[in-house]
């Protein structure tokens, strides 16, 4: 069987004067699946998919591509590309005048690539199965916070502001120096199960299952994200945090209560148990409209050795 | 700026301008590309004197391919 679905979203959003701040979102999700379903014999069945989605988010000012702010001279604009564009913003405090102001861009791709494969097979009075699902995730997303800069005229008296912005003579002015890095962020998480329904008798089953999963903690291919580091009470940078050690620990470790925790890292691991058993109810089988399940469920999280 | 009735000083004499305006060969090219931005006065209230309603657009397409396909009589 193979599927694919699109749907795509384009969204523009107006501000007060038409010729600058409309914010413009394109969205476009995709998805595919191929799966193959395989009865090798009676009592055995093999189903296997691979799927790949895709979803893209996109933010922008309606002149985003237009270095309107870079034409005008305003110092470290960029002069070309996708974050080139209107200033982020003009204020004038205090003031009847409405400033002037254009979202900067951003963009989220996110894209996800699934295994599974699961196996059924029928013994007796067993019906076992197992199975694996592996996902990788590739997500990349940048944000051109200030590249445009922000331009503030917030003087005391207001011939000043206006003055100011005459001018050309801020009251502050928030900008970047270089452009900002886009996150490349990948992460890949694994789970294996398997599940017996074991009928008894006619009136109980039994099922017991275990499902291990493991969630690796997303990484930034350039090390630009920061890791907490309870060793050193505040942030590493993953690039020189080479000995971080995966899981949580409490800070102090004497504590027996309400203890603070220090998340060193977003590792996850996960075990799951899922005993539980079914009762049929009624004795003769035209009377058997009810049915009685009960189900445990357990989920360890084993901690880290630290 | 002489409406505000409020001594304009040049920030680069400490003088104040005269006539309280400022001379067009002050003004900074920037604000002036800026200010190109600011739409011309559409309603007569001086101190409100400018509305718009623009139209927000929301276009949304969905596609769904699906193929099912039997190899063998083995697969399903």
């Amino acid at each position: 069987m193979g599927r694919y679905g699109s749907q795509s979203n384009d969204r523009y959003i107006p501000l007060t004067f038409p010729t600058v701040g409309g914010q413009l979102q394109p969205q476009r999700f995709q998805n595919s699946v191929l799966s193959l379903t395989s009865a090798f014999t009676p009592s055995l069945l093999n189903e296997a998919h691979f799927s790949y989605s895709r979803t893209v988010n996109r933010t922008a000012g309606q002149n985003t591509g237009n270095p309107i702010a870079a034409n005008a001279g305003v110092p470290f604009a960029p002069t070309s590309g996708p974050n080139s564009g209107f200033p982020e913003t003009i204020s004038i405090g205090s003031s009847s005048i409405t400033g002037l102001s254009e979202g900067q861009p951003w963009f989220l791709t996110v894209n996800t690539f699934q295994w599974y494969d699961g196996i059924t097979w029928i013994h007796g009075s067993h019906s076992i199965k197992a199975g694996v699902d592996i996902r990788r995730i590739r997500a990349d997303a940048a944000l051109a916070t200030h590249e445009n800069n922000q331009l503030h005229f917030l003087g005391a008296i207001l011939g000043r502001r206006i003055r100011g912005l005459l001018l050309g003579d801020p009251s502050t002015e928030t900008l970047v120096l270089s452009p900002n890095q886009p996150g490349r962020f990948r992460a890949t998480s694994q789970a294996y199960y398997v599940l017996d329904d074991w009928k008894v008798s006619p009136s109980l089953t039994i099922n017991a299952g275990l499902r291990y999963e493991y969630f690796s903690p997303p990484t930034e291919l350039s090390g630009l994200t920061p890791v907490f580091d309870a060793t050193l009470g505040g942030l590493r940078f993953p690039q020189q945090n080479t000995t971080a050690l995966p899981g949580t620990r409490r800070i102090d470790p004497t504590c027996r209560l309400g203890c603070s925790t220090a998340i060193r890292s977003s590792l996850r691991t996960r075990i799951i148990s899922r005993p539980g058993l079914a009762l049929p109810g009624g004795r003769s089988r035209m009377s058997r409209r009810w049915c009685a399940a009960a189900t445990v469920g357990i989920t360890l999280h084993p901690r880290s050795s630290t | 700026m002489s409406a505000f009735n409020k001594k304009i000083i040049d920030p680069t004499t400490g003088l104040q301008f005269a006539g309280s305006l400022i001379p067009t060969s002050k003004i900074s090219p920037i604000s002036a590309a800026l200010a190109k931005f600011y739409p011309d006065p559409n309603a007569p209230n001086p101190t409100q004197n400018y509305s718009n309603n623009l139209a927000a657009v929301n276009d949304s397409n969905n596609y769904l391919i699906k193929v099912d396909h039997n190899i063998t009589a083995a697969k399903i």
